[in-house]
């Protein structure tokens, strides 16, 4: 089910109006419920796959706590299944399309797949979150829970379900387990942090969409126009991506439970470092703790450190995607990392500038993001080769001025996004300007305009959220 | 945004006054009606509260230009029809009924309220239409539905009630049409192109004397079908023609409008034809579609033979070749008049 349909607004009133009346059981019942229906809404049979990962972990983690000379053998176990289902549901295709190509390119014998796998919905997300659920008991930060209807809340919370934010057990879980309440104010957020989750994606994002997926059909886009294109997809993706972040914590806000903080205004980063720890933070954090940590980080310093680096922006790039293109995207962050770390250690903090220069620091990273958003965006590896050699003067004059405005389209389309960046910015730089009530009620106002303009600027046709398909 | 903290005296009134002024605010708010483009679900047969004037403007002009034939349709038949060539080429003075973006209830209206309530009898009534758009009510447009209507339309109320629409179409209509009366200022939707608020932005200075509309045109053009990379299946009409034997096509007429529109043209007195547009080709060769379309429309054009009207596939047909097209399937402005000579030929050859 689509956070952007009537369907969800009718379930979720639904749910909502049934969940307050009920004891702490019986609304972890009534979750669980909601959750099957909401993930097999489309195609029941997703959610065959959701119970498998989940008892899974739920049998291998109870079974690395009792059985501690097999311990190994139950992550293992888990791993497999769940790096299993990743492998045959995500990238079985990928893998069997590249090797009939390396059979044609080396004179033998090749094929034509003549089917395709159907990638379920939010596989990529939760096989994570119940992959950290399992490792974190092995690693004896996390008991394993016995009870088996709080645990399937966890792994199937519907707000969050199908695309994150990536929630680890120990910070999740705990909310499952105790009594919730909800009072007015927590009402109050929820509510308007849907608003403007739904603003961003039906207004910012969808409007976007329609540029976006013109520029980047044109057999021959000219320099100024592709790259007015990249940056409409940049703005595009973060709406988006960020929007349905909104929607989810707001949803379950209003059902008593936290969810985590997924973005913090991402384009306001001056290094690489920082994007990360701003753009998708769970899965970073995710990446971080699962798989740079324990292969030594940066702990382990020179070649073996960068080489680290490297290893996990290229499997973060894949887990976006079965394609070369996300692969080239996360080797391109991993670049950038790395020269970003030898700038730092080369260059002295006063002659980078200091605090002084941090817009030029945003507006750079500003830039080497939205070529990031070029490989990202265009999955024809050829085409990118084809983008990166465009000439910036071969253009007509019409061209230019279409360029020219389509990007005052973009600008315009996405200045709600700019004004909540520099909100932030003060916020972070002046942390009390302002009364509560002034702050309040400039709040309001912004969420009334918001929900105003959902209903009379909502692109006509609903785009599915990009980060589904992941 | 994030949400916002602070000390609170009164917890209860911090949260429900602002949550008051967000969610009250846009049930308050009226649109002007003159203005806004009506929006109403398909299948309630009635005007609603808002609606944009029965417009008797077009009945009137063919009361009084009086001409021999009339041509209904959307954008795909003025990109086709020019009505000076076609009195050139045929001897008969042409006028068109064309708006863009109209569909088979919206060309229903048009006959029997400008049409067949006018006091002139043109000769022929020509009804341009893609596939099988005749038989398809929901691609209908509410607001150019409405603008036509002046009263509660039976032919509308009448399919409302049949068993047409699956337990889904009803509901996803019911709550439009809930959401469209709890909310007045959905009529709005889509008043206000962004794109207007980048023309103001930009300046008369940036058009260069050009209309900001006749940039857009150009631009788009940027972005012609012509120019895109054909990555994606090529286009092949009919795929969603779910229409297997004749049981299935009985069906589909009788949950259509097309039964009413020929009683409507039998009891005026008019004759009818019925032409169906040949999409974009392809290179060489008349575009592709899919068996059941063919099969589709060889029973239209018996059920329509039957009913005393006429129709005409100009599919391979026709010689339009794909440098007569423009965007999609319509014709290149600077061809429309060629095309109306060619389809003028065709017509004569036909029949």
């Amino acid at each position: 089910m689509a956070f952007q349909s009537f369907d969800f607004l009718i379930f979720f009133a639904l749910v909502w109006a049934l969940y307050w009346r009920l004891p702490r059981r019986g609304q972890n019942a009534l979750l669980l419920g909601a959750s099957v229906v909401f993930y097999g809404w489309v195609h029941p049979w997703f959610v065959l796959l959701l119970a498998t990962s989940a008892l899974t972990d739920f049998v291998c983690a109870q079974r690395i706590e009792d059985d501690p000379v097999h311990r190994r053998r139950w992550l293992g176990l888990s791993l497999v299944v769940n790096l299993g289902m990743l492998g045959v549901f995500k990238y079985f295709g990928f893998f069997v399309d590249n090797v009939a190509v390396l059979l044609e390119a080396a004179g033998l014998p090749s094929f034509t797949r003549t089917f395709s796998v159907v990638l379920p919905v939010g596989i990529s997300f939760y096989t994570f979150q119940t992959i950290s659920y399992t490792v974190d008991v092995y690693r004896q930060t996390l008991r394993a829970r016995r009870d088996l209807l709080d645990y399937a809340v966890y792994v199937s919370f519907f707000p969050q379900l199908v695309a994150g934010p990536i929630e680890r057990a120990d910070r999740l879980l705990p909310q499952i387990e105790r009594d919730r309440r909800l009072s007015p104010e927590q009402a109050r957020d929820g509510l308007f942090l849907m608003v403007w989750g739904f603003f961003k994606k039906l207004v910012v994002a969808d409007n976007l969409a329609v540029t976006v997926e013109k520029v980047f059909l044109l057999e021959a886009p000219t320099f100024s126009i592709l790259w007015v294109g990249v940056f409409a997809f940049g703005m595009q993706i973060y709406a988006d991506f960020s929007g349905y972040t909104d929607i989810a914590r707001g949803a379950a806000r209003l059902l008593g439970i936290d969810l985590v903080e997924n973005f913090r205004h991402p384009y306001l980063s001056r290094s690489p470092a920082e994007f990360w720890r701003r753009w998708h933070i769970t899965l970073s954090e995710w990446f971080r703790d699962y798989v740079y940590i324990p292969l030594g980080g940066s702990r382990v310093g020179g070649a073996r450190s960068f080489a680290n680096v490297i290893v996990v922006f290229g499997l973060s790039g894949l887990w976006h995607g079965a394609s070369w293109n996300f692969l080239l995207w996360g080797l391109y962050w991993a670049a950038l990392l790395l020269l970003h770390r030898a700038w730092v250690r080369v260059v002295p903090d006063t002659l980078r500038g200091g605090g002084a220069l941090w817009p030029l620091q945003v507006g750079v990273m500003f830039v080497l993001a939205h070529v990031g958003w070029l490989l990202f965006r265009q999955t024809d590896v050829g085409m990118i080769g084809t983008y990166l050699t465009l000439s910036p003067t071969s253009q007509t004059p019409l061209e230019g001025r279409a360029a020219l405005y389509l990007l005052g389209l973009v600008a315009v389309t996405a200045s709600p996004l700019a004004v909540d960046s520099v909100r932030a910015a003060v916020d972070e730089r002046w942390p009390r300007w302002g009364s509560p009530d002034l702050r309040l009620a400039l709040h309001t106002v912004a969420m009334a305009a918001c929900l105003l303009g959902i209903i009379v600027l909502a692109a006509p046709s609903r785009v599915a959220f990009i980060y589904f398909q992941f | 945004m994030t949400t916002t903290t602070g000390q609170t005296r009164s917890p209860r009134l911090r949260a429900w006054v602002p949550l008051l002024v967000v969610f009250v605010l846009p049930f308050l708010l009226r649109p002007d009606d003159g203005l806004a483009p009506p929006q109403a679900s398909w299948g309630d047969g009635h005007k609603p509260a808002g609606a944009a004037p029965f417009d008797p403007a077009p009945g009137l002009t063919l009361a009084r230009d009086r001409p021999v034939d009339v041509f209904i349709g959307n954008s795909m038949l003025y990109t086709r029809i020019d009505p000076a060539t076609w009195e050139r080429e045929v001897g008969a003075r042409a006028q068109l009924l064309a708006i863009s973006n109209t569909f088979a209830p919206h060309w229903y209206l048009q006959l029997k309220n400008h049409v067949a309530a006018s006091a002139h009898r043109p000769r022929t009534v020509f009804v341009f239409f893609q596939d099988q758009q005749l038989t398809e009510v929901s691609l209908a447009s509410p607001a150019a539905r409405y603008a036509l209507s002046h009263e509660v339309e039976p032919a509308f109320a009448a399919l409302a009630h049949r068993p047409c629409h699956s337990l889904r179409q009803r509901f996803d209509a019911t709550v439009e049409r809930v959401v469209g009366a709890a909310l007045p200022l959905t009529r709005r939707r889509g008043a206000y192109p962004l794109a207007h608020v980048v023309d103001a932005w930009l300046g008369p200075g940036f058009f260069d004397g050009q209309e900001p509309f006749a940039f857009r045109q150009q631009t788009n053009a940027l972005f012609d079908l012509a120019n895109l990379r054909h990555l994606v299946v090529p286009f092949e009409a009919g795929r969603e023609v779910a229409v297997e034997d004749p049981a299935d096509f009985d069906r589909l007429v009788g949950c259509s409008l097309l039964p009413a529109m020929l009683d409507v043209a039998d009891q005026a007195g008019l004759s009818l034809v019925f032409v169906r547009i040949q999409n974009r080709p392809r290179a060489h060769q008349p575009p592709a579609q899919t068996d059941n379309l063919t099969r589709y429309l060889g029973w239209l054009s018996t059920f329509v033979t039957a009913r005393g009207a006429r129709l005409i596939d100009l599919r391979g047909v026709i010689d339009a070749p794909l440098s007569m097209y423009s965007y999609g399937s319509h014709i290149d402005e600077d061809s429309t008049a060629e095309y109306t000579r060619r389809f003028a030929q065709t017509w004569r050859k036909v029949f």
